[in-house]
């Protein structure tokens, strides 16, 4: 059995997640998580795989002829929905955040507005009076 | 009469097709009312599978596809009376966020529809006993959670708490599905009883085993959302729809570990790799919650932010009981999570009556006078509750996961839980003060229906007597730990008796615990709001709360980073450990 498959599954995986850590552009980002999901479909195909096994499809082969394992075929298929599923929807959050900011950096996200709410509002709460974080964030 | 099993995900995932239907030719009140029945099926169905599994693990096979020779063919269910207690649960959590849904004035079919493909996708987690049905799942409770966490696309907030939700949790996702390929690698199954059986045919360390053992809980206390994984969380809950909130405190945080347990249990303990090194990473990974969010909840300010960190704090609490790896440790977790999830409903429920249902940096909707008293009543009943009086079953359930920790050799893990008591206690409680002077200000105002508050006080019932249910829990929770047994049940073979109850109840000085929690949380409540930072010196607390604010900007590769860091730690140390 070749090393390369489970290689190349967690070279894409690191790398995937290299590239979650570090991106700059939500379209990048998002990205870097499908190429980290796609390790697990090498993964999975590569634990089923047997060298010069038919496709598991019995139809037009004869029944006791060595076929690869079709259900981790049915876990990449999943695996494969979940992921559109996935990465529809963050595309979707991407657009409405660029709809909103104009922007696509992770980076320029951070900070709002929470980060000045912290810094001005714990001391109203402590002092047990109105105004703790309910004032309305004017950044 | 097993035919139930399936009904718990069945009824809600009809329901919510049926929603998607009929939600444009029917008015609103039908849809709802279409949802709410649902739920209540499912609740009804819940409690009649706790009730059957008392006389042993109902197993379900799907088309009939029953082993061959104890080897698994198809797909089960396999019903104790743990996981029907956690559908059980989840119905009644979502039965009470349901009754939030008129804060959302524009909410479609979709909401509803959403929220019930959750449940399902909750129960079904709960019933399986299949490691791929357990990821997909596992999935569907995170693709509806990531829907309703952006439903405000108004709110910058929701919007990247949805990003940083969604890319978190898939990254958990991705780690429980590498962990289910390796199993499935090393013993060619997905049934977890025949995993378990498969790994115990081969005793001795087996590194892979340990390694897939490692992912799996990683994945999971990411959904679980402990330290260092909450990141995520901090954010949806400032951000998402209250409806989603209430569940995510409710259940959903327990069901990360649950998920660990479920699948420890049934696969990993017989195989024992890595076992004593897996209980004492869980209870670590607990208390550096426990303390650590304990402590951060007193720090921020939002009412919102601050009860994701008691979230935080408490499912540490719960896994430091499931770290124990003993059925007293997992009947204080059972114990523990259904009376303190039922108390976090309540506690969002009071805060949506005091109008914090919008995302943070929305402008907040003015109570009237009548649903700011009850909104204040719950937060301060819902405060003492998570001190942990032992009215309540948290007091209960801490009691026994102090006494679980002590005898599994973690002493100072139960002086962890106290102070986490006191620490979030007090944050509660500080809520409930700082909210009873407050009511001008700028904002529309807050419609919230009456009853509303009733179905607060009713959560905090249920937490009530969820307390007197101690006997119960140990009997559920030495099934739970009965490997051998569930072995049997699912693939047939020799009849093995389960493992003997433990003795569960509050002794004298858990209760002794409990109320000096409670006292202690009031008196740092009350001290803090007499004079503001009394513990240290203004510019340190300036300093404290400026980095803790830094630390949870919802910035999203740093929360990646956290779960890589974690996954390489958690793996190093129990592939170092497996010996």
């Amino acid at each position: 059995m070749s090393f390369l498959p489970y290689a190349v599954a967690i070279w894409l995986f690191v790398v995937g997640l290299y590239g979650i850590v570090t991106s700059r552009n939500l379209l990048h980002q998002i990205i870097s998580l499908s190429v980290l999901q796609a390790s697990t479909y090498v993964l999975l195909l590569a634990i089923g795989f047997r060298r010069g096994a038919a496709a598991p499809v019995f139809a037009d082969i004869p029944a006791n002829r060595a076929a690869v394992d079709p259900i981790v075929q049915a876990l990449s298929l999943t695996d494969v929905v979940v992921g559109a599923t996935v990465t529809a929807l963050l595309l979707a959050i991407a657009v409405q955040l660029h709809k909103r900011t104009g922007s696509l950096d992770p980076e320029a996200l951070r900070r709002w507005p929470e980060g000045r709410e912290t810094e001005d509002g714990a001391r109203g709460l402590s002092d047990g009076r109105a105004t703790h974080g309910w004032r309305p964030p004017t950044g | 009469m097993s035919n139930l099993a399936p009904l718990p995900v069945a009824v809600p995932l009809g329901a919510a097709a049926a929603v998607l239907f009929v939600q444009f030719i029917v008015p609103r009140a039908v849809v709802r009312s279409i949802a709410a029945a649902a739920v209540l099926a499912e609740v009804s169905f819940s409690a009649a599978l706790v009730h059957q599994a008392a006389t042993g693990t109902i197993v379900y096979w799907f088309g009939g596809w029953a082993p061959r020779a104890g080897a698994a063919l198809g797909i089960s269910f396999a019903v104790d009376r743990l996981g029907a207690a956690g559908a059980l649960l989840a119905g009644v959590i979502t039965a009470a966020a349901l009754a939030t849904t008129r804060e959302l004035r524009e909410a479609s079919g979709i909401v509803y529809s959403l929220v019930l493909v959750l449940l399902a996708a909750m129960a079904g987690f709960c019933l399986t006993g299949d490691l791929f049905n357990l990821f997909v799942f596992f999935e569907l409770i995170a693709v509806c959670g990531f829907v309703l966490a952006a439903y405000h696309t108004e709110s910058l907030t929701a919007l990247r708490s949805a990003l940083s939700f969604a890319i978190t949790n898939s990254i958990g996702a991705f780690l429980v599905l590498i962990a289910i390929a390796l199993l499935y690698g090393r013993t060619g199954t997905l049934n977890l009883a025949e995993i378990g059986r498969k790994l115990a045919a081969h005793p001795g360390p087996d590194r892979l085993v340990t390694v897939a053992l490692a992912l799996l809980v990683v994945g999971f206390l990411v959904k679980a959302a402990v330290v260092p994984f909450h990141f995520w969380l901090i954010d949806t809950v400032t951000g998402a729809p209250v409806v989603l909130v209430v569940i995510l405190g409710g259940v959903l945080d327990s069901l990360g570990v649950y998920g660990i347990v479920r699948v420890y249990w049934t696969v990993f303990a017989s195989a024992s790799a890595g076992q004593h090194a897996v209980g004492a990473v869980l209870v670590a990974l607990g208390a550096a919650s426990a303390l650590g969010a304990g402590a951060l909840s007193l720090v921020f300010s939002h009412p919102r932010r601050r009860l994701g960190f008691v979230m935080v704090a408490h499912t540490g609490i719960v896994l430091i009981g499931a770290g124990c790896l003993s059925a007293t440790g997992i009947a204080g977790s059972a114990l523990y999570a259904a009376g303190d999830g039922t108390v976090k409903a309540a506690l969002f429920i009071g805060l949506a009556l005091l109008g914090f249902d919008e995302p943070a940096d929305a402008l907040r909707r003015i109570p009237g006078q009548v649903r700011r008293r009850a909104g204040v009543a719950l937060l301060a009943a819902g405060g003492i509750a998570t001190a942990g009086l032992p009215l309540f079953a948290t007091g209960l359930g801490k009691a026994v996961i102090e006494d679980a920790a002590s005898h599994a050799g973690y002493p100072w893990a139960a002086v962890c839980i106290v102070v986490a008591a006191v620490l979030t206690g007090a944050a509660v409680l500080e809520i409930a003060l700082a909210a009873r002077g407050s009511g001008n200000g700028p904002g529309d105002v807050c419609d919230h229906p009456w009853w509303l508050g009733a179905v607060g006080v009713a959560l905090l019932a249920i937490s009530a007597v969820v307390a007197t249910a101690g006997r119960w829990a140990s009997r559920a929770a030495a099934v739970f730990v009965s490997t051998a047994a569930y072995q049997q049940r699912v693939l047939g073979g020799p009849r093995v008796a389960p493992a003997v109850a433990p003795h569960v109840g509050l002794s004298a000085g858990g209760a002794v615990l409990d109320l000096i929690a409670v006292a202690g949380a009031a008196v740092l409540a009350s001290g803090r709001a007499r004079a503001a930072g009394p513990f240290m010196p203004a510019t340190v607390s300036a300093a404290v709360r400026r980095a803790a604010g830094r630390a949870h900007d919802g910035s999203i590769g740093d929360s990646a980073t956290w779960a890589a860091i974690g996954t390489a730690a958690i793996t190093v140390v129990l592939a170092v450990s497996t010996r």
